[in-house]
């Protein structure tokens, strides 16, 4: 048995495992949908979430634990997880192979590193400083609270441990003393300088990049809601997706960029094969070339999936362990074995230092440039409303992988992805859309939270939500709150009766209550001009025929007591009557006008839990006459508008 | 295609055979895991729970608050609410009286007051509802037997009788009246499906000549005599003269025979005088009691007669349009 | 050939493998050490110190408490008001650090008597720092822009003139607080930076009609040191006005009556809406202070709830007449 064989079979394995996930991350427990299986296991087998969000919070969450197996087994062998079972991989080396070359020689070519394997690197030190900013605020500024004398002490001591660090690398004595100071200074400068406010934190974007996050998002926002159009398996309703145009180009982009040069996204934007090229470093078996010379023809090259130059002295943090070079060997002096290639190796990755430093800088620099319009703070977007169980916003921040889960297992397709309109730093996170989905968060649902792989929305309990059972204090949780425009509303702009937002509020008692209202057709007054059998003619502004049938208007004069006599129907100049024996009630010539009964809604603010059934159903259909915005959130009390 | 290898091929097969027995492992995992979980993770939950009103309280009105907390009276403390009234009531058959007085939520401060009569039947509520209705009032269109007047609503509906009163009577005020009669009929759907069958009864009685809103039912002690309940009668006003006709269905023909005769013998006892009965009506009986003509009949089990006739041609012509009412209403 | 040698490279494989063991248990102790496997909790509930958020600047010792001087010269009669009090070195020890608090809450000239008078915080800075203050600390959090605020009120350039230190509110001066016994100071952001080695808090403001809570005077003059989005509290003014009391126990407060805004406070924006009471008010609780000063905008202190609350708090007594207070003129 080939071990090239072997590979594929994981390789299939494995993005079989990951596309049933994909289809079966749905709302219930059937056969097809959620019940048990580990939804996230293949985010949580990706190393780079873990690593990115324990870094931003300082806690690696449950599941996430998962990713140590793969540090295991990238430690020992080298990145077996992208040749071997990262799903993205699969795909990407799999349209590389529709679209390779005939020629060896060319493919060879093709194969050959390039310094823009390099950018990997700087996305990941980009991505890390940026979820890291938080700790490295918090360690700088430590010796802030310290005495001054304290202060003295751990400036020599931190000298002194940069001495010996740095004295290993540099020769000169001097120098390094002058480099570990320098060093020390600079970090308690960082102490001084950081700003203590809420622009300078730390900000997990790893989902924009990841392999697995990338994915999954992918399948959930783009290739599902596609595909179900004509299958029908995957959805109760057909989805669609805000923005989605932007993510299935995207998508569509990282898979065809494989037919210019094969695993595109792999050797050059991957971050997590970078970070998984960094652990790799000391592999205890590595791909070797068991001569130091050889006849150079390069077919190994020509099948190497992670141009890492088997041909020479091989790239060990780029080599994917696709074992291609192995048979293709014709002299067979390509191996798997622990003894280094005789030809050499470049065991660090072809990132210059010079780029990582500026990445991390970058990297440190980007949550501040992304928070200057304090989307996260003093200027939350109205439309940002986040799902039942999102952390406060910060927090959410520093764990959303932007994976898409809890919009794919949404039962009504609600939760969308964010666009730019509501800050660039919460791309691709949930929102609620309620014009999108086929209702709105539905009460009794907690499907989202529990579905999150990294608390990003935190697992709540259906008690929790609905604030019953020892949740009184808290009360529901709430994601924002409903307003009433007054300017689109019918019954209060223009006079037509509807109560659909108050029938269809699902919180008991309902936080959309109706104030009966009656007024006058702005069309009249008319005036009586004959009586007969419970028909009224009027002489006045002519009426639409069966304007006012329905129940919902009267006829009234001044004098009348009460709100007026029943309508039933009418034609262009009369009026019927609902009883016809009221017809003595009018006399020719009496000044009358045509009332309305309407229901005019008001939200009660403490009852809202900004579900946003109502603005779904809202009869006004673009720029609804009820919406939800996020403020009165619970999440952050501090954005309540009412201080109970 | 076997192709030589230092270190070869059978370490290869080996090592390719142990991940491959990895994998299985792993796919046996996964399929045991996803037997193993927490079932309301991903289905709807239930949500009782979520307060609610107890089950015997009125609705309240959107867009009102309670002015008072509900208030509940029975047959001994009934009296405490509806002083004069109470007999009324008692003598149909009263059994409970809940109140609940609300505002609008926004301002307007003409406060409601919703009293719910449970008289048991609604044969019952019917009477009590006919028996106070006052003339001329319109109906309000909520349910079968309702009206309503410049502040206030009067509905039967099912074994309730329904009083809701606006202080002021204000528009907004009526509008949550009628919101608060349509929310109990609705709280009470169960209650109120035979909300028409106590007045179907009246419908033997002529509609020529009727005088609209004055059908009542008297459930009990009609014309004094103690034996005669459930009674329909109605007032007919025939060229300019006044009458009633009253009509009530019985157990059985020698029992409204029984009450025919009953009725006459107390007539004469309060002094009437026995006049020559109107023609083509078998079995039929008329007395002048004080100028006031009565007549009485009975077919099948249905007694039915003239009552208080100002002239004997209105009261012949009275019995007669009735006769032929209970003619076409059955055998 | 340059095959290394079977001891290199076997070492160099040690090597290997004990960095690989290494990283594995970095990483393996760092992922257990962190691990976390119950979710985080809800809502940004951050402060929850046991003790009070600031420290109990005021002083308990016997002497009088409370000195209303009547004049127009405002420096003078804070002299004197503290005079009456015992002198200034009852306040302020030599090396203390002192903190002011005027009213800077709006742009507006200090003839409108929107903001406290540069005149009182000029004269109170100099004492302070006569009397051997190492360092006397103005600041607020006003309604408007902080910078011109400052300076359209005046106060920045008497502060400034006088020796005192200016802190404009920047963020990183807000600490999140909860106040025991409050309900609405609950992880809210306080201006709580400028108040980090304090020894003496002194506050210093007008007296004016407010249009939500009736007069804003002492209590309400702490207000400004709310953060976040304050003006939430203005639906429940007098509970907050109650636990700004308990938030801060100043050493000592100066209400300057000498022009009182009687009308449309706390903003004014004409002459009109002030009116001349020469007085002004040094006092060691501000609850008399504030009941004593509504007389002066025509108020009793029974008709701003507030008084009684904050006093029911324990911040003071709105009794003033039972402090007996010193009473002075200067001409």
């Amino acid at each position: 048995m080939r071990i090239v064989t072997v590979r594929r079979v994981s390789q299939g394995f494995f993005l079989g495992w990951f596309l049933w996930f994909c289809a079966v991350t749905a709302f219930g427990e059937g056969r097809f949908q959620a019940r048990g299986w580990p939804l996230n296991l293949f985010l949580q087998l990706d190393p780079l979430p873990a690593l990115a969000t324990t870094l931003a919070t300082g806690t690696l969450y449950a599941g996430l634990l998962w990713a140590l197996a793969t540090v295991v087994l990238t430690v020992v062998l080298g990145r077996a997880f992208c040749g071997w079972v990262c799903p993205f991989g699969t795909l990407h080396q799999a349209i590389g192979w529709m679209g390779r070359r005939l020629r060896r020689g060319q493919r060879a070519r093709v194969n050959q590193p390039s310094r823009l394997q390099g950018i990997k690197y700087f996305v990941l030190a980009a991505i890390l400083a940026s979820a890291s900013a938080d700790l490295v605020r918090g360690s700088a500024s430590l010796a802030g609270h310290l005495s001054p004398a304290l202060q003295a002490v751990a400036a020599a001591a931190a000298c002194l441990i940069a001495f010996l660090a740095i004295s290993r690398l540099v020769r000169s004595r001097s120098r390094a003393a002058a480099w570990s100071i320098a060093m020390v200074g600079l970090w308690a400068l960082a102490g001084r300088v950081l700003p203590g406010d809420e622009v300078f934190a730390s900000t997990d974007l790893v989902g924009w990049l990841d392999p697995i996050a990338f994915l999954t998002r992918g399948m959930g926002t783009v290739v599902l809601p596609l595909l179900d159009r004509s299958v029908g398996l995957f959805f109760s309703a057909p989805r669609h997706v805000q923005g989605g145009a932007l993510l299935g180009i995207l998508l569509a982009a990282s898979l065809l960029a494989n037919l210019a040069i094969p695993r595109f996204f792999c050797r050059f934007l991957c971050p997590s094969g970078a970070l998984m090229g960094l652990l790799g470093r000391n592999a205890l078996w590595r791909v070797a070339r068991t001569t130091a010379s050889c006849s150079q023809c390069a077919a190994c090259d020509a099948d190497c999936e992670g141009a890492c130059q088997p041909s020479g002295a091989i790239r060990t943090s780029e080599c994917v362990l696709c074992m291609n070079c192995l048979p293709a060997c014709k002299e067979t002096v390509i191996t798997f074995r622990t003894r280094p290639s005789e030809a050499g190796e470049h065991p660090l990755p072809d990132a210059s230092r010079r780029g990582v430093l500026l990445s991390l800088a970058s990297g440190f620099a980007l949550a501040p440039i992304l928070r200057l319009g304090a989307e996260a703070g003093a200027a939350t977007p109205p439309a940002l409303v986040r799902p039942p169980g999102a952390l406060p916003e910060p927090q959410f921040l520093d764990r959303c992988l932007r994976c898409g889960q809890c919009m794919r297992i949404c039962p009504t397709g609600v939760l969308q992805p964010a666009g730019v309109e509501t800050g660039i730093e919460a791309l691709w996170t949930p929102v609620l859309n309620n014009r999108l989905g086929t209702s709105g968060c539905q009460p009794n649902c907690i499907a989202c939270g529990s579905v999150c792989p990294t608390a990003a929305i935190r697992p709540f309990t259906l008690d929790e939500k609905l604030g019953r059972a020892g949740h009184h204090a808290t009360g529901p949780v709430k994601i924002g709150c409903a307003f009433v425009d007054r300017g689109r509303c019918l019954p209060w702009a223009m006079g037509r009766p509807c109560i659909v937002c108050q029938e269809n509020c699902p919180v008991s008692p309902k936080a959309i209550v109706l104030e009966p209202w009656v007024e006058a057709l702005r069309e009249g007054p008319w005036q009586v001009s004959g009586v007969d059998a419970g028909t009224v003619r009027l002489a006045g502004a002519p009426l639409r025929p069966g304007r006012i049938a329905g129940g919902d208007y009267l006829i009234a004069s001044a004098l009348m007591p009460g709100l007026g006599l029943s309508l039933r129907d009418n034609t262009t100049d009369s009026v019927v009557l609902a009883r016809p024996e009221d017809a003595a009630n009018l006399a020719i010539g009496t000044r009358v006008e045509i009332r309305v009964r309407l229901h005019r809604p008001y939200i009660d603010p403490v009852r809202c839990t900004g579900c946003g059934v109502c603005e779904h159903e809202c009869p006004v259909a673009g720029l609804r006459a009820v919406r939800i915005t996020s403020e009165n959130e619970s999440r952050d009390p501090r954005r309540s508008m009412v201080r109970e | 295609m076997a192709r030589s290898r230092p270190g070869s091929s059978l370490t290869e097969t080996r090592v390719g055979l142990a991940i491959l027995l990895a994998l299985v492992a792993i796919a046996l995992a996964l399929l045991l895991q996803q037997f193993r979980y927490d079932p309301d993770r991903y289905r709807l939950g239930a949500l009782a729970g979520s307060p609610s009103g107890a089950p015997d309280s009125l609705p309240l009105p959107a867009g009102t608050v309670p002015v008072t907390p509900q208030e509940h009276f029975d047959a001994v403390t009934l009296s405490d609410k509806i002083d004069g009234r109470a007999d009324l009531y008692l003598a149909a058959g009263f059994q409970g009286l809940r109140c609940r007085r609300f505002a609008s939520s926004v301002g307007d401060p003409d406060v409601v007051e919703a009293c719910a009569y449970d008289l048991g039947s609604p044969g019952n509520a019917y009477a009590v509802w006919s028996q106070q209705r006052r003339a001329g009032a319109p109906d309000a269109e909520i349910g079968e037997n309702s009206y309503a007047t410049s502040n206030g609503l009067f509905l039967a509906s099912g074994r309730f009788y329904l009083e809701i009163l606006a202080a002021r009577g204000g528009a907004q005020a009526l509008l949550q009246s009628r919101s608060f009669a349509v929310a109990f009929l609705a709280a009470n759907a169960g209650a109120t499906t035979t909300a028409g069958d106590a007045a179907a009864e009246g419908t033997m009685l002529p509609a020529q000549g009727r005088v609209a809103g004055t059908e009542t039912l008297l459930a009990k002690s009609a014309f004094g005599l103690d034996a005669f309940d459930g009674v329909h009668v109605a007032r007919y006003l025939l060229d300019g003269k006044e009458a009633s006709a009253f009509v009530s269905s019985r157990a059985s023909p020698a029992e409204a025979a029984l009450l025919a005769s009953a009725l006459r013998e107390a007539l004469l006892a309060q002094g009437a005088q026995p006049v020559a009965p109107p023609a083509g009506i078998p079995g039929a009986w008329a007395v002048d009691a004080a100028g006031w003509i009565e007549i009485a009949f009975t077919r099948g089990a249905v007694v039915a007669g003239v009552h208080e006739a100002d002239a004997r041609p209105a009261a012949d012509a009275l019995a007669a349009s009735l006769w032929a009412s209970l003619q076409k209403v059955g055998p | 050939m340059t095959e290394a040698s079977p001891e290199v490279s076997r070492r160099e494989f040690l090597v290997r493998a004990a960095r690989a063991g290494a990283t594995l248990a970095v990483a393996g102790a760092a992922a257990v050490a962190l691990h976390d496997p119950r979710a985080p909790s809800g809502s940004a509930t951050l402060a929850t110190s046991s003790g009070p958020p600031l420290p109990d600047w005021s002083l308990k010792d016997d002497g009088p408490r409370m000195a209303i001087i009547t004049g127009r010269d405002r420096r003078r009669t804070l002299e004197r008001g503290l005079d009456a009090l015992g002198g200034i070195g009852r306040f302020i020890r030599p090396g203390d650090r002192v903190l002011l608090k005027p009213n800077a809450g709006f742009a507006t000239p200090p003839d409108l008597g929107a903001t406290t008078h540069p005149d009182v915080v000029q004269a109170m800075v100099r004492l302070c720092l006569a009397a051997g203050a190492r360092s006397v600390v103005v600041t607020d959090n006003p309604v408007g822009d902080p910078d011109t605020s400052f300076r359209l009120s005046g106060i920045a350039e008497a502060a400034e003139q006088a020796g005192a230190t200016l802190l404009f509110p920047r963020e990183s001066m807000f600490r999140a607080v909860s106040l025991q016994g409050s309900a609405l100071i609950r992880d809210w952001p306080i201006l709580a930076g400028p108040f980090d080695g304090i020894d003496r808090v002194i506050g210093i403001c007008p007296v004016k009609d407010h249009m939500r809570s009736g007069a804003t005077m002492s209590l309400k003059n702490w207000y400004g040191l709310l953060g976040g989005r304050r003006n939430l509290f203005h639906q429940r003014i007098s509970e907050i006005i109650r636990d700004l009391s308990m938030l801060v126990r100043p050493t000592l407060v100066i209400l300057d009556g000498t022009t009182v805004m009687r009308r449309n406070g706390p903003t004014g924006g004409a002459l009109d809406d002030l009116e001349i009471a020469n007085t002004l008010i040094a006092s060691l609780d501000p609850v008399a202070a504030d009941a004593f000063a509504a007389t002066l905008l025509g108020r009793q202190p029974g008709d701003l709830p507030w008084l009684a609350m904050a006093a029911a708090a324990g911040s003071g007594t709105a009794d003033w007449e039972s402090l007996k207070p010193r009473r002075e003129a200067v001409d």
